[in-house]
């Protein structure tokens, strides 16, 4: 479904991403892990166009290199940033609106209805609709943020550190979350600190250290691989 | 007295709605039109020309003047398209001022054209509604006021409403606070930055049209006129529309009973405001609406 090929991304002198392959299948979840600054955010980035990059990279066979964010994400990629980049100075209503800012004029019901599907999902975002976005607590940011991507329905989702921040209960349900939206036909690449819950419920994973990809495979090789789980899953 | 403050409120309308065009484009985009007082000069010139063509045609005065301020505000809208393209997106680069540069340069354009075209004279501009005054108590209102005073609240309901609730106005918003999020909303940020200075420069020229038969045109006109309404912007607080409407009020209002004493302190009023206000409120009457990112 998505594949990058040779990847590379360059910030003035310093080279955050060498080469990188990566590809991810329709309906699989794939995990992306790495230490601090190994350019997990960057690959994410380059992906949905946000950062310029070298390489190929091609969803469902289209080549999306050098097109920018607002072409790809008509698509049908939606991008959940890191640190949530929630539309502080709105409403809940209004981001979740801005949410599907690229299909309201055509599909006006379908949208109002992906809106109900949004609130039931996360009840908590109905009871502060009105609310300013950024005086939610940083769970229901987080939620909002996840909801307001889904409001274009998109097919395939990137997730940058969803659980960051968040006690335990909010991070299984974010993680139970990611599950069901896989039930329901979506294709998910996850970044996550977490390394041992995101590849428990990950199909495959790889490993990103200093802008390179060091392991990728299943995931449930990954939990089991020695150097993984020594240098990276801190075990 | 209340004769001045209701013609200074008159004026100061004037200058709200030009401030609102340094307002949209500073939020979307972090950079303004500093030649906004040309624009709004050549929105005056276009529209009394416009006007004058059509009013001689033989058509009825009131569709006239919705004429020409249908053809001003297409025409500055195109010109302000032109002004993104040419002087704020080629500069626009992480830290640079450039743009203040290039937009002042593309202003000394219009008015050295202007001036071309309309000659060195001051060209006077009477009202079509003539200069019959209806009077409600004391106070005295031309009819023109009268229009300006309708204008002013039709254009700022409606701004107020494009900005607030309209889809649109969500989408500006969105990329003023964060443009790389807007673009993963699909939002085309150069797309609402072009839209951004179109609607500056309509409203500029719009203003033209109103401030015309008040003060006759010229092609010198626009300088001082584009400094009041910048400094109703910053008194009121560049971020806030409302806080900007309120600035304008305030300039036109104490520039009138200024210059109830004395019109050299007509000006001199209003920059002396503008540092009173700076000095106790640095952020303009209304400030900035308080953001929380994280
Ligand atoms: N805009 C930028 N300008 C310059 N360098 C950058 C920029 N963004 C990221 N970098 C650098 O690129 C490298 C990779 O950063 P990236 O954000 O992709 O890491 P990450 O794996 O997401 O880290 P984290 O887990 O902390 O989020 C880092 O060394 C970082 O300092
Ligand atoms: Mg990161």
């Amino acid at each position: 479904m998505l594949s990058a090929r040779n990847l590379s991304v360059r910030y003035g002198m310093a080279q955050a991403l060498r080469g990188v392959d990566l590809h991810v299948e329709k309906r699989e979840i794939v995990a992306l892990i790495g230490r601090n600054g190994a350019g997990k955010t960057t690959l994410l980035k380059a992906i949905t166009g946000l950062v310029k990059s070298q390489g190929d990279i091609r969803y469902n066979g289209q080549s999306i290199g050098n097109l920018p964010p607002d072409a790809i994400m008509k698509l049908g990629i939606s991008h959940v940033p890191q640190g949530r980049q929630i539309f502080g100075d709105q409403t809940v209503e209004d981001n979740l609106i801005l949410g599907a800012y690229t299909k309201i004029k055509a599909q006006p019901k379908q949208v109002k209805a992906w809106l109900e599907r949004e609130y039931e999902r996360f009840p908590r975002l109905k009871e502060r609709r009105h609310q300013q976005a950024g005086t939610l607590s940083g769970g229901e940011q987080q939620m909002l943020a996840l909801s307001r991507a889904l409001m274009s329905n998109p097919d395939f989702l990137v997730l940058d550190e969803p659980s960051m921040g968040l006690s335990p209960l909010y991070v299984k349900l974010i993680l139970d979350t990611i599950k069901q939206l896989r039930e329901e036909g979506k294709t998910i690449l996850l970044v996550e600190q977490l390394a041992i819950a995101a590849l428990s419920i990950a199909d495959r994973g790889y490993v990103l250290s200093s802008g390179q990809v060091e392991f990728s495979g299943p995931a449930h090789d990954l939990l089991h691989d020695e150097k993984v789980v020594q240098t990276y899953l801190g075990a | 007295m209340l004769q001045a403050v209701v013609s200074g409120l008159i004026l100061g309308s004037i200058y709200a709605i030009i401030a609102q065009g340094y307002y949209i484009t500073y939020i979307t985009t972090r950079t303004m039109n500093f030649g906004q007082g040309d624009f709004l000069m050549l929105g005056a010139l276009l529209g009394l020309t416009s006007y004058g063509a059509m009013a001689t045609s033989g058509m009825p005065t009131v569709l006239s003047i919705l004429a020409a301020l249908l053809i001003v505000a297409a025409v500055m809208s195109l010109l302000g398209w032109g002004l993104e393209r040419v002087a704020i997106r080629p500069l626009q680069h992480a830290h640079s001022i450039g743009w203040i540069l290039s937009t002042v340069a593309v202003s000394i354009m219009i008015r050295n054209i202007a001036m071309l075209i309309w000659g060195r004279n001051v060209i006077p501009f009477p009202s079509p509604f003539g200069s019959e005054v209806v009077r409600i108590g004391d106070v005295g209102i031309t009819r023109h006021e009268l229009f300006i005073a309708v204008c002013a609240i039709v254009i700022m309901a409606c701004l107020f409403f494009f900005l607030n609730k309209s889809l649109l106005g969500k989408a500006l918003a969105a990329v003023a606070f964060n443009a790389d999020a807007a673009s993963l909303m699909g939002i085309n940020p150069r797309r609402m930055a072009v839209l951004a200075f179109a609607l500056s420069c309509a409203l500029a020229g719009i203003g033209g049209i109103l401030v015309g038969p008040i003060t006759n045109t010229a092609f010198f006109m626009g300088a001082t006129l584009g400094l009041k309404a910048f400094a109703a912007a910053i008194i009121g607080g560049l971020e806030n529309p409302l806080g900007i409407l309120l600035g304008g009020l305030l300039l036109g209002v104490i520039e009138q009973v200024f210059s109830l004493y004395n019109s050299a302190y007509k000006d001199a009023s209003a920059f002396v405001l503008i540092l009173i206000v700076l000095i106790f409120m640095p952020q303009g009457l209304l400030g900035k609406k308080v953001k929380e990112k994280f």
